[in-house]
C-alpha cells in the first residue's frame, strides 16, 4: 500500500472528506482554503478560496454538485463543486465548527460556537433545489430552527445528520451525545457517553448507527435509534476522528497527542498512527504510520476501498487499500460466511 | 463243629468245570436286539406276481448290495391277489450301509414307472405313529435381535475417521484428531481379538480372531454382532460387499453324530476347512474342502465386485460358483483351464463398451502359461456369460501378474519375460483398456524387471519399482528404480483429441532406491513409495510424491505426460514395517509392529505433504488399522460443488480445528462468534424496526448502478515510482544530485 | 505546523521523460532527504459515468493553470507501507522492526551455535576445541588450554542468551562439569572416559553409513551416544572404519565381544577398543 501525499495544504488539517462515488477527496485546513482532489491519483481539482479564517469543517452533497465550508471567520459558504465558485455565504453570529448536508441535500446543519455571549448552537439552513437537476434554485438566509445548546450540557463540537435527515446527533464538549428531530429541532434524548469532549460524529452509510471519538481515548458505536453503546475501542491517545469502515467490518480512529506536547518526542512516541479496530470484535487489529503530528480525521471512501486522514502536519494522506486488506477476516467471519454461503446453497438447490 | 469241617474245604477244590449253568443262561439271556437302523423300507417297487418274485429278489438285491452287504430282503405277498405289494423291506448289515442304501437309491427310477422311494424304518416308525404330530408348524424364528446402527460412526460430525491400536493384549478403537491425541471410541478391551483384528471393506464390522472362530462387532459401542463358529480359524477375508465371511482353519471340520441344533455345519461339511458364512445372520452358507497338494494363496475364495459371483482356483480348473444361488457352480459344472496358475475378479463392475444403459459387468482375469502347443495366455473374461472380452498371447514368459485399476477401467497384465537364454529377465506392462471398443491392449516395455505394480485409484497413472541388475550383488547397494507412469498428452490445450489412443510414459524415475512398497492415497494424487522393514531390509524409508503439484518446477523428465510430480517429502521411520492411508486420502500411518521386529515399535502419521502429525513409541505396539468408509454417496456433480466451495468448507474446519487445540482459543472463537451473532441480530432488528417505523431500508454499503451504460472508459494519468532512496542529511543546504 | 525549516520539494525532468522528485522531511530529530524517481503512467478505467464527467472538469483555484496529471508540488507517492491486519499484528511489527534494526546495523544475524559468535556454527575458531560434549570428546587434544576456558566460559555466558529460552547450563553446549575448578581437567577427564567405552571398527562394508550402523549392527547395544565412520575427505567415500562410543564400558565390552568376527554386510567385522586401555 503506498499512500498519495496531498501536500496543498500550509498548515494543519481540520476536515477531509470523500463524495458518494469516492472519485474525489475534499480537505480543509487552517490556512483559509479548500482543496478538493482527484482521489485516483492524487491530483488537485482545484481551491475553494474565500474564506478568510480558518475553515473547521467542509462537507459535499450527494450529487457532488455543491460544497459547504463552515469557518472561523463566522461564515458558512456554499461552493460549486464543478468550478469553485462560492453560491452563497451565510453570516453566522460566530464561529462555525461543524457543517453537513442532509442526506437530501436541502438542509445544512452548523455547529455554531458559543462564544461572545452565545450559548452555542446547531443551527440548521435551507436551500431550495430544483427537483430535477438538483440544482440549488433558493437559499434561505435565515437558520430553519436553532438549537440552543441545553441546560446542564456544554456547548456541541460536532453533529451530524441521521438516514433520511430524521436526526440530528450533537455530540457535546463535556462528552454527552444529545439527539434531535431533524425536521423540527425538538430533543429527543441523550446519553453520556464519554468523560472529555466529544471530537468527532461519524455515521454508518445507512445512517442507523454512529461512531463517535473522543478526547478521553475511546470510541464507541452507537445506536441512533436509542443512543446504546454497541461496541467500545479502547485507546492509548486522546482521539480527534473515528470512522466505519463500508464493505470490512471494521472502524478507523484517528488522534494523537496534541502539537504543542509532541515536538519534541519522535513519531512513534506521538502515537500518530491510523488505528484499524474490528468494529464487531473489538480488537486493535493494525494500524498506518505517516504523518508527523496527530491525525485530525480520518475519512473512508463510500466504497470502502480507500481511505484517509487529515494531519495536524499539514499532509492528508490518501490510502488505497490492496489485497491482504479485503482478504482480511477472522476465522469466525470466514466459517459464519461459508456456513451462510452453503446455506444458501442448500437453500437453492431445495 | 462246623466251622472246622468249613475250614476244610478250600475253594480251589470245588469243581466248576461240570456244573450245568445254562438254566441261568436261559434266564438272563440278553437277546441281541433288533436293529431297526439297519432296515430300510423301500417303496415303489414293481407289483409283481409270486412267480416273478425270486427274480425281483435277485435284481433288487443286487441293487442294493451297491450300498452295502444285504443280509435279508422281504417282499410280501398280497395273500389274495398272489401278487408283491409293490413294498419290500432291506436290512442292512449296519446302520451305514442302510444310511448309505437311502442316500444313493433314494428316488432311484427303476424304469419308466416305477421310481424306488427308500426310507428308513425308524423314520417310518416314527413319522408313520398316530402320534406323529402331520400339522405344519411354523418354524420358530429365533427372535429378532436388534443392533445398534451399524454406520454409527459415519455420522461424526466433525466427520472424522477411525482407527484400531493394538499393543500388547491390549486393543482400542479411536477417533482421529488430527495432531491431538486420539479419543476412545470405545475403552481399549484386553484379548479382543487373540491376533490382529480386520475390518470390513466398507467399514460395517471388525471382526477379530479366538479359538472358537471368529467374532463380528460393530455399533457405537462395538458390542459383539455374531459368532462365527470355526475352530482354530486362522485366516478370513470378507466379500466387497459385506455379504460374506470366508474363514480358513488348519483343523477340518468335525460334525459330531449327536450335533446340538445349533451347530453351523451338516454332515456334509465333514473334513472341509473352508467355510462361507452370511455375516448378517451368522449363518454357514457354503463349506469346501480344500483341494489337495495345492499352495494356499489366501483369499481361496474371490468375488465379483457385486457379490454374486465367487470363484475357487483348482488344478487346472476355475470353480465359479452363483452365490445368489446357493452356491451352485456356475452352469452346473467347473471350467476346465488347463494350467491356470491365477485368476482375480475385476474390483469393480466394469463398463464395457458393449454395455448399454451404464450396465456394469462382472469381469475376471486369469492366465496359463506356456505348454508345448500352447502360448502363455492371459484372459479377460465376462461372468456369467464365460464371454471372453480379450486374450493375450506371450512368450518367453516367467511369472504373470495382474493388476486391475480400481474402477475396472484398465487392467495391467505384468508378463516377466526372459531373454532366450533365461540369463536376464525384464516386463512388459500389457495394460487392457476394457472400457473401450474391443478391450484394446497397449503395451509398455520395460527394461527391467518390474518387482511391484500400483495403479493410481481413480486415476490413469500407475508407479512401478524394478530392478536393475548389476554384477555386484552386495545386498547393500540399492538397486531398485522407481518409474512413474502417466497417459501422454500431446498438447495440454488440446483436449479434444480423443480418437488418438491413450498410451502411457514413463516421465519421471528414481534409481537407486531400496523401495518394496507402494502405497498410493485412495484419493489419488498422492503416491508414497517406501521401503517397509521385511527379513531382507532393515531400514524403511519414505518418499511422498504428489503427481498434481501446483508449483512451477517439476520432477519430469518430460513434460507431455498428465502428470506434474513432484518429490516433497522423505520423512524417517527407520523401524517402520507396515503403512496404510487413511479412507479420506488425507493422512497416512506408518507403524513398527513388535510382531515383526522389537526395535523402535510405534506409529507415526503423516499428511500429504509427508509432515509428521502425530508421532507415539509405544513398545509392544502391534497393529494399526484404519477403519474403512463406504463410497461416498454424493454425486460427481455434488463432489464438483463442495471443490468450487472449498474456501468455504475449509475455512469452518481451520476454525474448528482453532477450537479444538486449546481451550483458550475455544472460549476467544466462542465469545467472537456470539459477538458475530449478536451483531448480525442487532442488524436484523434495527433492518425490521426501521423499516416499520420509517419505511427505511438498512444497509451495509452505498449502492451504484452496476448497469453498463452508467459506465464509461477513462484514462487516468497515474505516477509510478521508479527508484526510491532515503537518505540522512546533516544539512538542508547541501546541494543535490540530479540522479 | 509545516515544517518551516524543510525546503520545498524539487522536481527534476530527466531525459528520459521521468522525473526525480526530491523531497525533505524531519524524522526522529533526524534530516531526511527522499529522492524519488518517477514516471508517469496512463491506465484506463471502467467508471461510473457521473465519475467520468467529473474527469473532464477544469480545473480551478490555485490548481487553474495547471496542466493535468498530478502536480509534484502538491502530491507525491508516500513510501510504501504494510497494513498487515491480524489481532498480533503488534508482535508482528515488533519482529520485522528488530528485523530491520538488525539488517540496519549490521548485528547479529549470525550467531554461532559453539561460541555465540558473529559467524556461522561451521566456521568457528573454536569449532574443534568447544563443539559439543560429543565432539568434544573426539577431537584430538591439541588446543591451547587458556583459548579452551576462556571460550567455554564464553559459551556458557552466550549459551543463556541465544536461544532465548533458559537452558541449564549442564546442559548447554560445552558444557563441563561445573564441580570441576579446572574446566580443562574436566574436559580431559571426560575424553579419556571417551576412549574406555569407544570400540573401533573396522572391514566395514563402504555403503554402511552412521544410521545404517546404528539401526542394524547396534541397535541390541541400547543408546549409542555416539556413531562416527572415517571417510576421505575429498571423495567421502568410506574407508571402512568406525568408531562408536557406547554408553557403558560394560556394554562395550559386550559388543566388542559380539561384533568382533561377525559378519556384517558380507564382510567379516574386525573390532577393536579405539585404543589400547591404560591401566593406572
Amino acid at each position: 500500500m503506498r499512500p498519495i501525499l496531498l501536500k496543498g495544504h500550509e498548515r494543519s488539517l481540520t476536515q477531509v472528506k470523500f463524495n458518494r462515488e469516492g472519485d474525489l477527496v475534499f480537505t480543509c485546513a487552517k490556512d483559509n482554503v479548500a482543496s478538493v482532489w482527484y482521489s485516483i491519483n492524487g491530483e488537485r481539482l482545484g481551491t475553494f478560496e474565500g474564506h478568510q479564517g480558518t475553515i473547521w469543517s467542509i462537507d459535499v452533497d450527494q450529487s457532488t454538485q455543491y460544497a459547504v465550508t463552515g469557518s472561523a471567520d463566522f461564515s458558512i459558504k456554499l461552493w460549486k463543486v464543478e468550478d469553485g465558485t462560492n453560491v452563497f455565504t451565510w453570516k453566522t453570529k460566530t464561529p462555525v465548527r461543524r457543517v453537513e448536508f442532509s442526506p437530501a441535500g436541502d438542509r445544512i446543519l452548523a455547529v455554531l460556537d458559543g462564544v461572545m455571549g452565545y450559548a452555542g448552537s446547531v443551527s440548521v439552513y435551507e436551500l431550495k433545489r430544483d427537483a430535477q437537476t438538483q440544482e440549488v434554485v433558493d437559499v434561505v438566509e435565515q437558520p430553519l430552527f436553532d438549537i440552543l445548546t441545553r441546560e446542564g450540557f456544554e456547548i456541541a463540537a460536532v453533529a451530524a445528520w441521521s438516514f433520511g435527515g430524521n436526526y440530528i446527533v450533537a455530540g457535546h464538549k463535556d462528552g454527552k451525545v444529545s439527539k434531535y428531530d431533524g425536521h423540527t429541532g425538538d430533543f429527543v434524548d441523550a446519553a453520556e457517553l464519554h468523560t472529555q469532549s466529544v471530537s468527532d460524529i461519524q455515521f454508518s452509510p445507512d445512517g442507523t448507527y454512529f461512531i463517535t471519538s473522543s478526547r478521553d481515548s475511546a470510541a464507541r458505536l452507537v445506536d441512533m435509534e436509542t443512543l446504546e453503546v454497541l461496541k467500545t475501542y479502547e485507546t492509548d491517545c486522546p482521539l480527534n476522528s473515528a470512522c466505519i469502515t463500508p464493505l470490512k467490518q471494521f472502524v478507523i480512529l484517528g488522534g494523537g497527542q496534541d502539537a504543542k506536547d509532541v515536538t519534541t518526542t519522535s513519531s512513534r512516541e506521538g502515537k500518530f498512527e491510523a488505528r484499524f479496530y474490528h468494529k464487531i470484535f473489538q480488537d486493535e487489529i493494525g494500524r498506518v504510520k505517516g504523518h508527523f503530528g496527530p491525525l485530525n480525521y480520518v475519512a473512508v471512501s463510500p466504497q470502502g476501498t480507500s481511505y484517509a486522514s487529515g494531519g495536524e502536519d499539514g499532509f492528508v494522506r490518501l490510502h488505497h487499500f490492496d489485497k491482504s486488506y479485503f482478504d482480511f477476516k477472522y476465522d469466525v467471519e470466514k466459517s459464519a460466511e461459508a456456513q451462510k454461503h452453503m446455506q444458501e446453497l442448500e437453500s437453492a438447490a431445495a | 463243629m462246623a466251622t472246622s469241617a468249613l475250614e476244610d474245604i478250600r475253594i480251589e477244590d470245588i469243581p466248576v468245570d461240570d456244573v450245568d449253568f445254562s438254566d441261568l443262561e436261559k434266564k438272563y439271556e440278553v437277546e441281541s436286539p433288533v436293529n431297526f437302523d439297519n432296515f430300510v423300507v423301500v417303496d415303489g417297487a414293481p407289483v409283481a406276481p409270486e412267480s416273478k418274485v425270486p427274480v425281483l429278489t435277485k435284481v433288487l438285491t443286487k441293487l442294493f448290495s451297491q450300498a452295502g452287504s444285504v443280509v435279508d430282503i422281504n417282499l410280501p405277498l398280497d395273500e389274495e391277489k398272489k401278487t408283491t405289494k409293490g413294498y419290500l423291506f432291506v436290512e442292512f448289515d449296519s446302520p451305514a450301509s442302510a444310511r448309505k442304501a437311502i442316500k444313493l437309491l433314494n428316488g432311484k427310477k427303476l424304469d419308466v414307472k416305477h421310481r424306488l422311494f427308500v426310507n428308513s424304518l425308524t423314520d417310518v416308525e416314527k413319522f408313520g405313529t398316530e402320534d406323529f404330530d402331520t400339522e405344519f408348524h411354523e418354524p420358530k424364528l429365533p427372535e429378532f435381535q436388534k443392533t445398534d446402527y451399524l454406520q454409527s460412526w459415519l455420522q461424526d460430525e466433525q466427520g472424522r475417521d477411525q482407527f484400531v491400536l493394538q499393543k500388547g493384549e491390549l486393543t482400542g478403537v479411536f477417533w482421529n484428531r488430527n495432531t491431538q491425541q486420539p479419543e476412545n471410541a470405545v475403552e481399549p478391551r484386553t484379548n479382543w481379538s487373540n491376533t490382529t483384528v480386520k475390518f470390513s471393506p466398507k467399514g460395517t464390522y471388525l471382526f477379530s480372531f479366538h479359538n472358537q472362530g471368529v467374532a463380528s462387532w460393530g455399533g457405537r459401542n462395538f458390542e459383539r454382532l455374531r459368532r462365527f463358529f470355526h475352530p482354530q480359524a486362522k485366516a478370513l477375508a470378507i466379500s466387497p460387499t459385506e455379504k460374506y465371511l470366508v474363514t480358513l482353519s488348519p483343523e477340518p471340520i468335525v460334525v459330531p453324530e449327536d450335533a446340538p441344533e445349533d451347530f453351523p455345519f451338516g454332515p456334509e461339511s465333514n473334513g472341509h476347512q473352508l467355510c462361507v458364512w452370511d455375516i448378517a445372520t451368522g449363518l454357514s452358507v457354503k463349506t469346501f474342502a480344500l483341494p489337495p497338494n495345492q499352495r494356499l494363496h489366501w483369499p481361496m475364495i474371490k468375488w465379483s465386485f457385486d457379490d454374486k459371483y465367487c470363484a475357487r482356483l483348482g488344478p487346472n480348473a476355475l470353480a465359479v460358483y452363483d452365490a445368489e444361488n446357493n452356491f451352485e457352480l456356475l452352469g452346473g459344472r467347473i471350467m476346465k483351464i488347463e494350467g491356470i496358475q491365477d485368476f482375480s475378479f475385476a474390483p469393480a463392475g466394469a463398463k464395457l463398451a458393449v454395455n448399454r444403459n451404464g450396465e456394469l459387468s462382472s469381469v475376471l482375469a486369469f492366465w496359463t502359461p506356456e505348454s508345448n502347443n500352447q502360448s502363455c495366455k492371459a484372459t479377460v473374461m465376462e461372468i456369467p456369460t464365460r464371454r471372453v472380452l480379450r486374450t493375450v498371447n506371450l512368450v518367453q514368459v516367467s511369472d504373470v501378474t495382474l493388476h486391475w485399476q480400481n474402477q475396472a477401467e484398465y487392467l495391467c497384465v505384468k508378463v516377466d519375460r526372459h531373454t532366450k537364454s533365461k540369463k536376464t529377465f525384464f516386463s512388459n506392462l500389457e495394460i487392457c483398456k476394457l472400457t473401450e471398443k474391443d478391450v484394446p491392449v497397449e503395451k509398455v516395455e520395460m527394461k527391467d524387471l518390474a518387482v511391484r505394480f500400483a495403479w493410481e485409484p481413480k486415476g490413469h497413472r500407475f508407479v512401478t519399482i524394478s530392478t536393475t541388475e548389476t554384477a555386484d550383488d552386495n545386498p547393500s547397494i540399492p538397486k531398485n528404480v522407481v518409474t512413474f507412469f502417466a497417459p501422454e498428452q500431446k498438447e495440454k490445450t488440446n483436449v479434444a483429441v480423443k480418437a488418438e489412443p491413450k498410451k502411457w510414459k514413463a516421465f519421471a524415475s528414481v534409481p537407486g532406491k531400496f523401495s518394496n512398497t507402494i502405497s498410493w492415497s485412495p484419493a489419488g494424487r498422492f503416491v508414497v513409495v517406501a521401503t517397509l522393514v521385511t527379513p531382507d531390509t532393515r531400514k524403511a524409508d519414505f518418499d511422498f510424491y504428489d503427481f498434481d503439484f501446483t508449483g512451477d518446477k517439476n520432477d519430469n523428465d518430460s513434460d507431455d505426460v498428465a502428470a506434474n510430480l513432484k518429490a516433497v517429502a522423505h520423512p524417517e521411520f527407520y523401524s517402520a514395517t507396515d503403512m496404510q492411508w487413511d479412507p479420506s486420502g488425507r493422512f497416512v500411518a506408518v507403524w513398527s509392529s513388535a510382531v515383526k521386529h522389537k526395535l523402535e515399535n510405534g506409529y507415526k502419521v503423516f499428511n500429504v505433504a509427508g509432515e509428521c502429525v502425530r508421532e507415539e513409541m509405544i513398545e509392544a505396539f502391534k497393529n494399526f488399522v484404519w477403519r474403512p468408509r463406504p463410497e461416498s454417496l454424493l454425486t460427481n456433480g455434488e463432489k464438483k460443488k463442495v471443490r468450487k466451495n472449498l474456501r468455504e468448507w475449509s475455512a469452518q474446519f481451520e476454525e474448528l480445528d482453532a477450537m479444538q487445540a486449546d481451550s483458550a482459543m475455544r472460549e476467544l472463537i466462542l465469545s467472537r462468534r456470539s459477538m458475530l451473532e449478536g451483531w448480525t441480530q442487532y442488524r436484523q432488528d434495527r433492518a425490521a424496526l426501521m423499516e416499520e417505523e420509517y419505511n427505511y431500508k438498512v444497509f451495509d454499503q452505498v449502492e451504484h448502478s452496476t448497469a453498463d451504460e452508467d459506465y464509461e472508459v477513462v484514462e487516468e494519468i497515474k505516477e509510478e515510482i521508479l527508484e526510491e532512496k532515503e537518505e540522512e542529511v546533516t544539512s538542508f543546504e547541501e546541494p543535490t544530485s540530479s540522479e | 505546523m509545516s515544517e518551516v525549516s524543510v525546503p520545498p520539494t524539487q522536481v527534476l525532468e530527466n531525459p528520459d521523460g521521468t522525473k526525480t522528485v526530491v523531497s525533505y522531511r524531519v524524522e526522529n530529530g533526524k534530516k531526511l532527504r527522499v529522492t524519488q524517481k518517477v514516471r508517469e503512467i496512463k491506465v484506463t478505467e471502467k467508471v461510473n459515468k457521473s465519475v467520468a464527467s467529473r474527469k473532464h472538469w477544469k480545473k480551478f483555484g490555485a490548481e487553474a493553470n495547471s496542466a493535468p496529471g498530478p502536480d509534484y508540488s502538491t502530491t507525491q507517492l508516500g513510501e510504501e507501507l504494510l497494513l498487515r491486519l491480524g489481532t498480533s499484528w503488534k508482535k508482528l511489527e515488533e519482529e520485522e522492526e528488530q528485523k530491520a534494526k538488525e539488517a540496519k546495523g549490521g548485528e547479529k544475524l549470525i550467531t554461532c551455535r559453539t561460541c555465540g559468535g558473529n559467524h556461522y556454527t561451521m566456521h568457528c575458531p573454536f569449532k574443534d576445541t568447544l563443539g559439543d560434549a560429543s565432539a568434544a570428546a573426539a577431537s584430538s587434544a591439541a588446543a591451547d588450554p587458556a583459548v579452551e576456558s576462556e571460550a567455554a566460559a564464553g559459551a556458557l555466558e552466550t549459551g543463556s542468551i541465544i536461544g532465548g529460552k533458559y537452558v541449564p547450563p549442564s546442559r548447554r553446549a560445552g558444557a563441563r562439569d561445573p564441580s570441576s575448578n579446572n574446566n580443562f581437567d574436566a574436559y580431559r577427564d571426560q575424553r579419556e572416559r571417551d576412549d574406555a567405552k569407544t570400540l573401533k571398527i573396522m572391514q566395514l562394508n563402504e555403503n554402511a553409513d552412521e544410521n545404517t550402523l546404528r539401526y542394524e549392527l547396534l541397535f541390541p547395544f541400547g543408546r549409542i551416544p555416539k556413531v562416527v565412520v572415517v571417510r576421505n575427505r575429498e571423495t567421502g567415500r568410506s574407508r571402512g572404519i568406525a568408531y562408536v562410543t557406547f554408553e557403558t564400558e560394560e556394554i562395550a565390552e559386550t559388543a566388542l565381544n559380539f561384533l568382533n568376527g561377525r559378519g556384517f554386510m558380507n564382510l567379516i567385522l574386525n573390532a577393536d577398543w579405539s585404543k589400547p586401555k591404560v591401566k593406572e
